[in-house]
């Protein structure tokens, strides 16, 4: 058996699917998924804010039409810090403070630190009429949660990867070395190679493993918030349950989710009291 | 019907001339000696008057007077066929000496239908009172003396002396404070719980008191206040009225109950001052700059949120003030004095409204929002509260914990880096610079249009992730297995021809032409496998060889056979028939299934 060829055949059938693959995920080319969609939303943000100081109404309009061709582009499968940003403008420029507060939170998972996201998140936030403070949550957590927010999730995938393929990439050369280098190895070059393949398990692990906590905080925690004025929480999953409290909720407040109910939420405050409210009083991120 | 037309005209015109009878007046003059400080009556009963003007209250020296309308009354009366209109409207003229002596009670006057009517004048002695053995009332303070905002509790205490009838018995404390009355006494600052009192129906706590052998019972209205002025407090008017019996009758009521009334009484009145109580004012020495006029101990704690802001943010403050011993009156407490706190006013804007603060309980809290001026400012520095404290006397000043927190520059904006339009150079950290204050209202404009706008950044698990999740470790693991190969070559020259020893023989089957080209199959399947050089084989020591490799008797006697016809058929030259090649695929077949073990014992 000749194993070169055989893994030059198997390159080839691999580059060959991959490219297959590539090649139909591209092959989406509707307007929604266009940058002329794109283009509409923003021309749209952009009428609204010249109509702002002299034509309210339209102002208002213009801003929700942006809102809607934003939500397009999203709901045809883009996702990223920048679709989730433009939308959490137009939303706040219509006054939908909740889902403005729920997109600028997606945003935030993909940009962390943006200083600009920053900002419009906590102008959305400084609307919000109920605060609430924040409880439990640990060092350790937030530490970390710290520092891998101050690298875009973007970056942590594509390091991760990198690293990924480099380490087997690198473990494969290693064990396929002496037919390419016999002889020729010595003990510098032995601890190279070592050193090389430690670390690339060690990016893999620190960047992927980042990105994949993350994502399992997002599924197992994923958080909530209100979209709707005079929100009451209760009990129960019904509204036959007495109101958790006297007070109801206004929108933009963010909650976790922690339990599913048909058409039912239960949800936990920041600070840690929780009730049950109906599906469609809260977008979930 | 004519008949009864001029009986209704009749009926009519007899009580027009019945109404428009003149009105008359009678006056009822007290009999009787007056005592000093209780009121004397004199009732003026005005009837059938089509215009009343009240009597004016006279001037009489030693006693002072006033006049109560009290009550109308009109009424429709049919006797014997006619009708009779009435209407009574009664006055009081109410007279109180002041002293012992005598007052000359003028002649009082009522105007009725134009016409003036006027009593006779008397004279009345006045004896010496002796209302004080049998009402009295007070009013102290706990403490009696305190200080201006201190708070005071007002005790009205009125003692009412217990009648004991020789028949009857002595009446009890809810009995006698029935003959309070409650309506026509003025209360002054105690208004409000002698209201509670009356829609309740119910006595004060009293206490039993006996003094020079004769029950009193002692009634106490408590008032809190929280005196705004030195001096006596002030309690209004506070005049206590009360009928005291004189003698008791049994009578029976609708129900044929039996019930005790008063048969003959007298009129108690006292006024009762507070002029054992003394409000100091606060004292003028040690009074810290950041005084505002509470009174009582107090601690101040502050928390501001949120914790981590920029230059010009909103820092919501929130003062809460806890009365440590209670009492105080936090409705009217003033909050700390913050724009004239000078540590806080240099770190950060403070507003110069009033606040506004809310009573929970003991404490109140006031909100306030500030904005920290510059970045860098490690903390809300301890905001002062002081007070003056009656118990020590002195002022006592309380300091809330500095609340660390964190400001960042506005907008990360390097002020360092500010070129002034007068020239000046921004790296001269002396200069001062261009103060820009953020505007912090407002979004930060939206992203370009850019194909980044497009793209999905969610973590997918598609075919491309998992062929880059599995494949590497399958291509490592073919590496491996390249050198796991590589390194068994290695350890034994002989395996790749063992390995190929198979396919050498079926194409040395393949392309043999004669007896010999197969005969060379077999041999040469045999030195590959056994590791022996080519060619070296003959036919005598096939037979050592694979006896020695474990082959068994039958196949060597066959192989032995075979050999032996394709010797015999090489020597008579003729081309080998198929039935040889068939043999000699056989043989291999069975030899390879034999698994020929070498020199040293391996098998392939």
């Amino acid at each position: 058996m000749n194993w070169s060829n055989w893994f030059m055949r198997f390159g080839v059938v691999l580059c060959i699917v991959m490219a297959a693959l590539s090649a139909s995920k591209a092959s989406a080319t509707d307007y929604d998924r266009s940058l002329g969609a794109a283009r509409d939303a923003q021309v749209a943000y952009e009428r609204g804010v010249q109509l702002r100081r002299t034509d309210a109404a339209a102002s208002l309009d213009a801003f929700r039409e942006s809102t809607k061709l934003w939500e397009r582009i999203r709901a045809a499968g883009a996702e990223n810090g920048p679709l989730e940003f433009n939308l959490g403008n137009a939303y706040m420029e219509s006054g939908d403070i909740g889902h403005a507060i729920a997109a600028y939170l997606r945003a935030e998972r993909f940009m962390p630190g943006d200083s600009d996201l920053e900002h419009n998140l906590a102008r959305a936030r400084a609307g919000v009429k109920s605060s609430f403070e924040r409880t439990g949550g640990t060092l350790l957590v937030d530490s970390v949660a710290l520092w891998w927010h101050v690298v875009p999730r973007s970056i942590r995938l594509t390091l991760g990867w990198l690293c990924w393929l480099g380490f087997w990439g690198a473990l494969a050369a290693w064990l396929i070395r002496p037919a390419i280098q016999r002889g020729g190895a010595g003990a510098k070059s032995k601890a190279g190679w070592r050193i090389t393949i430690v670390s690339l398990l060690c990016g893999t692990t620190l960047f992927g493993g980042s990105a994949i906590a993350d994502e399992y905080i997002h599924i197992s925690r994923p958080r909530a918030v209100l979209v709707e004025t005079g929100v009451t929480l209760r009990k129960g999953n019904g509204d036959g349950f007495e109101p958790a409290f006297v007070e109801t909720l206004g929108p933009g407040v963010e909650s976790t989710v922690i339990e599913v109910r048909p058409d039912w939420l239960r949800i936990e405050l920041p600070d840690g009291r929780s009730g049950w409210i109906r599906d469609t009083q809260a977008t979930r991120l | 019907m004519r008949v009864k037309i001029l009986s209704i005209l009749l009926c009519l015109s007899l009580s027009l001339l019945r109404t428009a009878a003149a009105g008359d007046a009678h006056f009822r003059m007290p009999e009787g000696n007056a005592y000093e400080g209780a009121p004397i009556l004199v009732t003026i009963e005005v009837t059938d008057a089509g215009d009343v003007k009240p009597p004016v209250a006279p001037e009489i020296a030693g006693a002072t007077v006033r006049v109560i309308e009290r009550g109308r009354q009109s009424m429709t009366e049919l006797r014997n066929g006619r009708v009779r209109n009435s209407s009574t409207v009664t006055y009081a003229v109410e007279i109180t000496p002041e002293r012992a002596g005598s007052i000359d009670i003028p002649a009082l006057s009522v105007e009725v239908d134009g016409k003036e009517i006027r009593s006779k004048p008397q004279r009345v002695q006045v004896l010496k009172s002796d209302a004080g053995n049998l009402l009295s009332a007070e009013v102290i303070g706990l403490p009696a003396e305190g200080y201006v905002g201190q708070p005071l509790d007002l005790i009205l205490r009125i003692s009412v002396r217990a009648y004991k009838d020789a028949t009857y018995g002595q009446l009890n404390e809810s009995q006698m404070w029935q003959l309070v009355d409650l309506q026509g006494s003025e209360w002054g600052v105690f208004e409000q719980q002698v209201g509670e009192l009356r829609q309740r129906n119910a006595a004060p706590r009293a206490q039993q008191e006996i003094r020079n052998g004769d029950t009193y019972f002692n009634y106490e209205l408590t008032r809190r206040t929280w005196p705004p002025k030195t001096g006596a407090p002030e309690i209004g008017t506070v005049r206590i009225r009360m009928t005291y019996p004189l003698a008791l009758r049994e009578v029976q009521n609708l129900f044929l109950d039996r019930q005790l009334t008063i048969s003959e009484s007298r009129p108690l009145a006292i006024t009762a001052t507070a002029s054992g109580v003394t409000i100091l004012p606060l004292p003028e020495i040690d009074r810290p700059a950041s005084f505002s006029g509470a009174v009582g101990a107090f601690a101040i704690t502050v928390t501001a949120k949120p914790t981590t802001v920029a230059v010009g943010d909103p820092v919501t403050l929130t003062l809460a003030i806890t009365d440590i011993r209670g009492g105080a009156n936090l409705e009217t407490l003033q909050p700390p004095a913050l724009a004239a706190d000078a540590t806080l006013a240099r770190e950060f804007r403070v507003p110069n409204e009033p606040l506004s603060g809310v009573v929970s309980g003991s404490t109140k809290r006031f909100t306030v929002t500030v904005r920290p001026l510059r970045a860098g400012t490690a903390a809300i520095p301890p905001i002062e509260y002081s007070a003056f404290d009656p118990q020590n006397r002195k002022y006592v000043v309380s300091r809330s914990q500095p609340v660390p927190i964190t400001v960042t520059p506005a907008n990360q904006m390097d002020l360092s880096k500010i070129v002034s339009g007068a020239g000046a150079t921004g790296n001269d950290a002396s200069t001062p610079g261009t103060q820009l204050t953020e505007v912090q209202s407002g979004l930060v404009a939206n992203r370009p249009v850019t194909d980044a706008l497009l793209a999905d950044e969610r973590l997918s698990t598609g075919p491309l992730e998992l062929a880059g999740l599995f494949v590497p470790p399958i291509a490592a693991a073919g590496a491996l297995a390249v050198r796991w190969h590589r390194a068994r070559h290695a350890r034994d020259g002989g395996l790749s021809r063992r390995s190929r020893a198979r396919r050498t023989a079926d194409g040395r089957l393949r392309t043999a032409t004669d007896a010999a080209g197969l005969a060379g199959a077999i041999t040469g399947f045999v030195e590959d496998m056994t590791g022996r050089p080519a060619g070296t084989l003959t036919r005598g020591d096939l037979e050592r060889v694979l006896a020695t490799a474990g082959v068994n008797h039958e196949l060597r006697t066959r192989i032995a056979e075979f050999l032996g016809h394709c010797d015999r058929a090489r020597y008579a030259g003729a081309a080998a028939p198929a039935e040889l090649a068939a043999e000699a695929q056989r043989a291999i077949d069975s030899l390879d299934a034999a698994r020929l073990r070498t020199a040293k014992g391996d098998t392939r």
